[in-house]
């Protein structure tokens, strides 16, 4: 049976580093998809994960509604990502453009991808606007990112998540169809 | 059929396809992960010690750009780059300032009688302590 994470955060706040390996467990994938859906590179991201899980240490005692900590450790993130790429931005001098100059996918990243559409669409994914991105991201998680979690990381209402969603989707197909893969390939 | 009807299936049809993509082509690091849980073991250090709030510096100051503020307990730390290099300030200046990573021991911090420190090559998550006659205090972790 799957441990309600309330009771897993009052145990890791008495010291029970299981119950605080299984909050991690549920959460690493949502983190790490914050910070990458930030335009920040795989070691910037891992960086800015470590920062967030020694915070949600330093803050666990405080906790008081434990369902809370998803959203928590979203907002931690995202806030963390936000500095962490205009501070690395402003070191490169690169203040000419919105896009952060280290998100394109690297080609260890399309490498693992054998599928001539999935590159492509990961890809049109990083050409998507921070917010898109990082939409996607989270949901694309694993698991994938309660919606609360996500209504808070992005500062949107819960009810709007869905509508969000709907039109992050439609702009990656459509940045996929210039590039010559249609709705009919993706969905085969 | 309304339009929401047809789409919907073919909405979580992509959503899968980005789901399998991002765990084939950018899944956590194992050391992410293992850095995570071992980040528990700096639990029973915090619980005495003061926290200073933090708050973010935006701006420039006679060519530095400003990063972080952390202040209470009558303490204040702030955080700045100049060409690389981390600058901070703190007051009071005669407080005794120590630099914590998750990898290593404390190391003391060089602070002039200004209250000024410089501190070159930190890359990755740190915190402060902050020792002054009467207490002890310590930052929230940031990434540097």
């Amino acid at each position: 049976m799957t441990e309600p994470l309330s009771e897993l955060v009052v145990r890791a706040a008495d010291g029970d580093q299981m119950a605080w390996n299984e909050i991690v467990d549920r959460h690493a994938g949502m983190v790490w998809s914050v910070a990458r859906g930030a335009g920040l590179d795989r070691a910037s991201a891992a960086d800015v994960c470590q920062t967030t899980w020694l915070r949600l240490v330093e803050h666990i005692d405080e906790i008081r509604e434990a369902e809370a900590v998803s959203g928590w450790l979203a907002t931690v993130a995202r806030r963390e990502s936000w500095r962490v790429a205009r501070r690395r931005n402003r070191l490169v001098l690169d203040e000419t453009t919105e896009r952060m100059p280290d998100e394109d996918p690297g080609p260890d990243e399309l490498v693992r991808l054998t599928d001539r559409r999935d590159r492509i669409l990961w890809e049109c994914l990083d050409e998507l606007r921070d917010r898109c991105r990082t939409l996607l991201r989270m949901l694309a998680s694993d698991p994938p990112a309660p919606y609360t979690a996500i209504g808070e990381a992005l500062e949107m209402p819960v009810g709007s998540i869905g509508p969000t969603r709907q039109r992050c989707l439609a702009q990656l197909r459509e940045l996929a169809e210039k590039r010559g893969i249609t709705t009919a390939d993706l969905d085969s | 059929m309304p339009p929401d009807d047809r789409r919907r299936p073919s909405e979580e049809l992509l959503l899968d396809r980005l789901r399998r993509i991002s765990g084939s082509a950018d899944p956590v690091p194992p050391e992410v992960t293992a850095l995570a849980q071992g980040a528990f073991i700096h639990r029973s250090a915090d619980t005495q010690m003061a926290r200073l709030l933090e708050e973010e510096s935006i701006g420039i100051r006679g060519g530095e750009a400003l990063l972080l503020t952390f202040t209470g307990e009558g303490v204040s730390l702030n955080l700045a780059d100049d060409e690389g290099s981390l600058i901070g300030h703190v007051s009071p200046p005669h407080a005794r300032v120590e630099l914590e990573s998750p990898a290593s021991s404390n190391t003391g911090i060089d602070v002039d009688e200004v209250g000024r420190f410089t501190l070159d090559d930190v890359t990755g998550p740190i915190r402060f302590h902050i020792h002054l006659e009467k207490q002890d205090v310590v930052t929230f972790w940031v990434t540097i």
